[in-house]
C-alpha cells in the first residue's frame, strides 16, 4: 500500500511539475498584467472600468486634459461586471478616487453564460494576494476548470514560441510589466494609462454585437453592478454609468433593440440612483462620427476617434462631476430618441 | 456550478481526503456536510425546496413504518406523494398550464389572461423528487425498513455528484454502501477517476464541439434544409448521448473515488435494435423507475386486469394480451415526456416513443409473417444491422422535439429535411461557418471513432477499464496523465459549462 501511496505522491507532482512548467512556457503576457502595475502607482482621482469598448474608446490623458483630473482606464477587452468588480477593489486599495466611471455595454449583460476562456487574461494578470484569491473563488472556481487548474490550456497552441515566450520572461522588460513583451496587433499601441490605440489602416471587421434580449440578463453580472455601485457610496466616491459611442450603422440596423438596452440600463441606473450617460445619444454637431469611424460593426473606435470622442467624454464627465443636473447635460449634448439620430 | 467547473473538482477533492481520514461510521457525515454546503452555495433561494423533500420523505417513511392500519399508511404515502410531486408540478408545469389556459380563453370575447408566475427551478427537482419518492413507495410496500435517521435520508435526497442529473438510485442499493463507512481503496479510486476523465471527454472534446453544428442549424431554419438538417439531428443524437452520458460518466466516478457504485444510466442505446429496447438502454434508472412505479401498478391494476379480461374475450388471446400492456406504455412514454419539461414538445415525444412501442407489440404478428414472406434470416447480422440503423432513425426523429423550441418547429424541421437534399451541399464551405474550423472537425472524428470502437468492445463483453486497470502501473498512469492533458487542449473552448440533463 505503501509503495502505491508513494506512487500516487509521485504522479502528483508530475503533473503539478508538468502543469506549472506548461503555464511559464505557453501563458503569453497579457496587457492586463501591465494595466494593473500602471493603477498601482496610484494617486488617481477618476477610475474608469469596464470592457473593450472603454480600452479602445477612452484615451486618460485626453480625459485629464479635459477635466484636470488624473484618470486610469481599467476597462480591458472581455472584462465583465464581475472582472470590473475586482478591478476596482484592486485599484482602491491604491487610489482614493473621486469619480468612478463603469462603462456598460449590454453585451457583457447577456452573454456570460457562453463566454469562452478569455478571462483567463485579466485573471491571469491579476497580481498575487487575498483580493486574488477572492478572485478566484467568485470567478474562477465556478467555471471550467481549465481555466483555474490548467490556464495555459488557451494557449496551448503557442507551443512553436516556447522559446521566445521564455526569452521575454526572464526579461528586465517582463519585470518591470512594460507593454513591449506583450505581442499585440501591429496596429494597436499601449498609450499607457490602460489606454490602446488603434491605427485607422487596421481593416475593418465585420463582427456585429450581439443581439440585446432581455430574458439573458445575467443576475451575477448585475449582482456585480450592484456591487460595484455600493462599493463606491460606501466610500463616498461618485459613480456614473456610462455607455460609450458605437458604430451608428449597427445601431440603425438595431434600433429598437438598442432602444430597449438603453431603457432597461437607464431603469436599472434609476433604481441604483446612479447617473447614466449613453454616449450613443451624442449628436452629430457635438461628436460628428460615421461607420468609417469604428473598426469593426460592434463598435469599438480607432484611435484617432477615441481621442475626438475622450474630449468630449471629458467634458460631460467634468461637468458631472461639478454638479451639473444630469438632464441639462442630456439637453446639452444628447438627442433624446435614437430615432432622431439613426433615420436611415 | 457544474461538473466540469473547478469548483466541484476542488470540493471533491477536499471531501475524499477528509473522507478517507475520518472513521467509517462517520463518513455518510461528511458526504452530508459536502452536499449541503454545495447547494447552499450555490442554490441558498432553493435550500427550503431539497429540506422539505428530505423532511417529508422522512416523516412519510416512519410515519408508514410505524402504522400498523392500512389506510393510514396510505394517507402518507398519498400526503407524500401529493406534497412533493405537487411542489414539482407547481415549479415546473403551472406556467405551461396558465400559458394553455390563456390560450384557451383568447378565443372567449371579453374574457382577461391570467399573468405567468415566475418561477425558478430548485437544482436537480426533478432526479432528486423522483428518487425520495421511490423510497417512501418501497417502504409502503414493505420492500424493506424505513429509516429512522433523518439525516441519512437527507443524504440519500442529496448527494452532490447524483444529485445534478441523476442516475436515480434507489435506497436499498444506496444505503449500506453510504452508511457501512468505504476503506480506502486505490484502485477505487483509479477506477473513479479513469471514469472521469472518460466522461469529460465525452462532454468536452465530442459533445461541445457536436454543439456547435447543431446550434448554428437549427438556430438558422430559415437558411437551412435538406442535409444541414439531417447533419445537425446526428451531430444533436452525438450531442446528447455524450452530454447526458458524460455528465453520468462523471457522477458514476465521482462516487467510485468514494467507493460507492451507482446503477448504470446506458448501455450503448444507439445499438438498439427497437425502440423498446432502447429504453433498456437509454436513462435506464428513469426507465426502471416508470416500470417499477408506473408501468407495473398500473397494468396489474384492478380496473386494468378487468380490461384486460374484456378484451381477451372480445379480441382474442394475442391482442388481449397486448392491449393493456400498450395502454401502459403509452402513459408510461406519456409520464416521460411531461418529465422532460412543461411543453407540448415534450408531450409529443413521449406520445410518440410509447406509440412506436405499442404499434410494435401490437403488429408484431404481422411483421413475423412478413419476415417469414421475405426469407428474412432473423440472425443475420444485414438484419440486426437494419434494425439497429431503423431504430436509429427512428430515435432521431424524436430528438427533434428536443432540439426545436416548440412542437411546431419539429414539424417544420421535419419536413425542411426533405427539402433540397442535397449531400454535395455540405461541402461548399458552410460547415466551417458554424464555429468548428478544419482541427475541430479533425479531432470530433477521432474522438467519435475511439467512441464508437470502445462501444463495440462494451457490447462485445469487453471491458475496457479492466483491460486498462491489468496494465502495468507506469503505463495505467502515463495513460492517465495523457488523458488528464489531453482534454484541456482538445477540449473545445466556448461552449459554457452547462449539462443539457442538469436543466431537468
Amino acid at each position: 500500500m505503501k509503495k502505491k501511496l508513494a506512487a500516487v505522491v509521485i504522479f502528483l507532482i508530475i503533473c503539478v511539475t508538468f502543469n506549472s512548467l506548461a503555464n511559464y512556457c505557453l501563458i503569453q503576457p497579457g496587457l492586463a498584467r501591465t494595466v494593473y502595475n500602471d493603477a498601482k502607482k496610484g494617486g488617481y482621482d477618476v477610475i474608469l472600468v469596464g470592457a473593450s469598448h472603454g480600452s479602445y474608446g477612452l484615451d486618460p490623458e485626453v480625459i485629464e486634459q479635459e477635466t484636470g483630473l488624473k484618470t486610469m482606464n481599467m476597462c480591458m477587452g472581455g472584462e465583465f461586471f464581475i472582472d470590473s468588480y475586482y478591478t476596482l477593489c484592486y485599484a482602491l486599495q491604491y487610489s482614493s478616487p473621486k469619480q468612478v466611471v463603469l462603462d456598460i455595454d449590454y453585451q457583457y449583460l447577456i452573454n456570460r453564460d457562453k463566454q469562452s476562456l478569455l478571462f483567463n487574461n485579466e485573471y491571469n494578470g491579476f497580481p498575487d494576494g487575498l483580493l486574488k484569491l477572492r478572485y478566484l473563488a467568485r470567478r474562477i472556481l465556478p467555471e471550467d476548470f481549465r481555466g483555474a487548474f490548467l490556464p495555459w490550456t488557451n494557449y496551448w497552441q503557442c507551443y512553436k514560441y516556447i522559446p521566445k515566450t521564455i526569452e521575454k520572461k526572464q526579461s528586465d522588460a517582463y519585470k518591470n510589466y512594460e507593454p513591449s513583451v506583450v505581442d499585440m496587433n501591429p496596429y494597436d499601441h499601449y498609450y499607457g494609462g490602460g489606454f490602446v490605440y488603434r491605427d485607422s489602416e487596421y481593416k475593418k471587421d465585420t463582427t456585429p454585437a450581439i443581439y440585446w434580449d432581455e430574458s439573458k440578463v445575467s443576475s451575477s453580472e448585475l449582482y456585480y453592478i450592484k456591487k460595484i455601485v455600493k462599493l463606491c457610496k460606501s466610500q463616498g466616491i461618485n459613480i456614473v454609468f456610462t455607455t460609450i459611442t458605437q458604430d451608428p450603422d449597427m445601431i440603425s440596423d438595431q434600433l429598437s433593440r438598442f432602444a430597449d438596452a438603453d431603457t432597461y440600463i437607464s431603469n436599472l441606473a434609476n433604481t441604483l440612483d446612479v447617473d447614466y450617460y449613453n454616449f450613443n445619444y451624442l449628436t452629430q454637431e457635438k461628436f460628428a462620427r460615421d461607420a468609417s469611424n469604428f473598426y469593426d460593426r460592434e463598435g469599438h473606435m480607432y484611435g484617432e476617434t477615441a481621442e475626438r470622442f475622450s474630449r468630449i467624454f471629458g467634458k460631460v464627465l467634468y461637468k458631472a462631476w461639478q454638479g451639473e443636473e444630469a438632464e441639462d447635460l442630456k439637453a446639452d449634448y444628447f438627442t433624446s430618441t435614437y430615432a432622431e439620430l439613426y433615420r436611415k | 456550478m457544474s461538473f466540469i467547473s473547478a469548483g466541484f473538482f476542488l470540493i471533491l477533492a477536499i471531501t475524499a481526503f477528509v473522507y478517507y481520514l475520518v472513521p467509517k461510521k462517520y463518513q455518510w457525515i461528511v458526504l452530508l456536510i459536502m452536499s449541503i454546503s454545495f447547494y447552499t452555495a450555490s442554490q441558498t433561494k432553493f435550500l427550503f425546496y431539497i429540506l422539505f423533500t428530505g423532511l417529508s420523505t422522512y416523516v412519510a417513511g416512519v410515519r408508514i413504518g410505524l402504522s400498523v392500519s392500512k389506510k393510514r399508511r396510505k394517507m402518507w404515502l398519498l400526503l407524500a406523494l401529493f406534497s412533493n410531486f405537487g411542489i414539482l408540478v407547481a415549479l415546473k408545469y403551472l406556467n405551461f398550464f396558465v400559458e394553455n389556459l390563456n390560450a384557451l380563453l383568447s378565443v372567449v370575447p371579453g374574457s382577461t389572461s391570467i399573468h405567468p408566475f415566475i418561477l425558478l427551478l430548485p437544482l436537480g427537482v426533478s432526479f432528486y423528487t423522483f428518487q425520495s419518492m421511490s423510497y417512501v413507495i418501497d417502504v409502503y410496500q414493505k420492500k424493506y425498513e424505513y429509516e429512522k435517521n433523518l439525516f441519512k435520508i437527507l443524504l440519500f435526497t442529496s448527494f452532490l455528484p447524483q444529485l445534478l442529473q441523476g442516475p436515480i438510485g434507489r435506497y436499498d442499493r444506496l444505503a449500506p454502501q453510504y452508511f457501512n463507512g468505504q476503506k480506502f481503496d486505490l484502485k477505487q479510486v483509479e477506477y473513479g477517476v479513469q471514469r472521469i476523465l472518460w466522461g469529460l471527454g465525452k462532454k468536452m472534446i465530442i459533445a461541445d464541439r457536436a454543439n456547435a453544428v447543431v446550434t448554428s442549424i437549427f438556430s438558422r431554419l430559415d437558411i437551412y434544409q435538406g442535409a444541414y438538417i439531417v447533419l445537425g439531428l446526428l451531430m444533436y443524437s452525438v450531442e446528447l448521448y455524450c452530454d447526458f452520458s458524460g455528465g453520468i460518466d462523471v457522477v458514476i466516478g465521482a462516487a467510485e473515488v468514494f467507493g460507492i457504485k451507482f446503477d448504470e444510466n446506458f448501455r450503448q442505446p444507439y445499438f438498439s435494435k427497437d425502440i423498446g429496447e432502447f429504453w433498456r438502454r437509454w436513462h435506464i434508472t428513469l426507465g426502471t423507475w416508470m416500470k417499477d412505479y408506473i408501468f407495473y401498478p398500473f397494468s396489474i391494476s384492478k380496473h386494468m386486469l378487468t380490461f384486460g379480461k374484456w378484451c381477451r374475450k372480445k379480441f382474442g388471446k394475442n391482442i388481449g394480451k397486448v392491449v393493456p400492456i400498450a395502454i401502459a406504455n403509452l402513459l408510461v412514454f406519456f409520464v416521460v415526456g411531461v418529465w422532460h419539461g412543461a411543453n407540448w414538445k415534450y408531450i409529443l415525444y413521449g406520445i410518440y416513443n410509447g406509440v412506436i412501442i405499442a404499434a410494435s407489440a401490437l403488429l408484431k404478428p404481422v411483421y413475423g409473417k412478413c419476415r417469414t414472406a421475405l426469407h428474412i434470416n432473423v440472425k443475420s447480422k444485414g438484419w440486426m444491422g437494419f434494425q439497429m440503423l431503423r431504430t436509429f432513425i427512428l430515435v432521431n426523429i424524436s430528438w427533434l422535439f428536443d432540439i426545436c423550441k416548440d412542437a411546431g418547429e419539429a414539424f417544420y424541421a421535419f419536413g425542411l429535411m426533405f427539402k433540397n437534399f442535397n449531400v454535395q451541399a455540405l461541402f461548399t464551405g458552410n460547415l466551417l461557418k458554424m464555429g468548428l474550423n478544419l482541427r475541430d472537425y479533425k479531432v470530433l472524428g477521432i474522438g467519435l471513432l475511439i467512441l464508437l470502437i470502445s462501444s463495440i468492445m462494451k457490447e462485445r463483453g469487453i471491458n475496457l477499464r479492466d483491460f486498462v486497470a491489468d496494465r502495468p502501473l507506469p503505463v495505467r498512469w502515463a495513460l492517465y496523465f495523457i488523458l488528464v492533458f489531453a482534454t484541456a487542449p482538445f477540449g473545445f473552448v466556448g461552449a459554457g459549462s452547462n449539462f443539457i440533463y442538469a436543466q431537468f
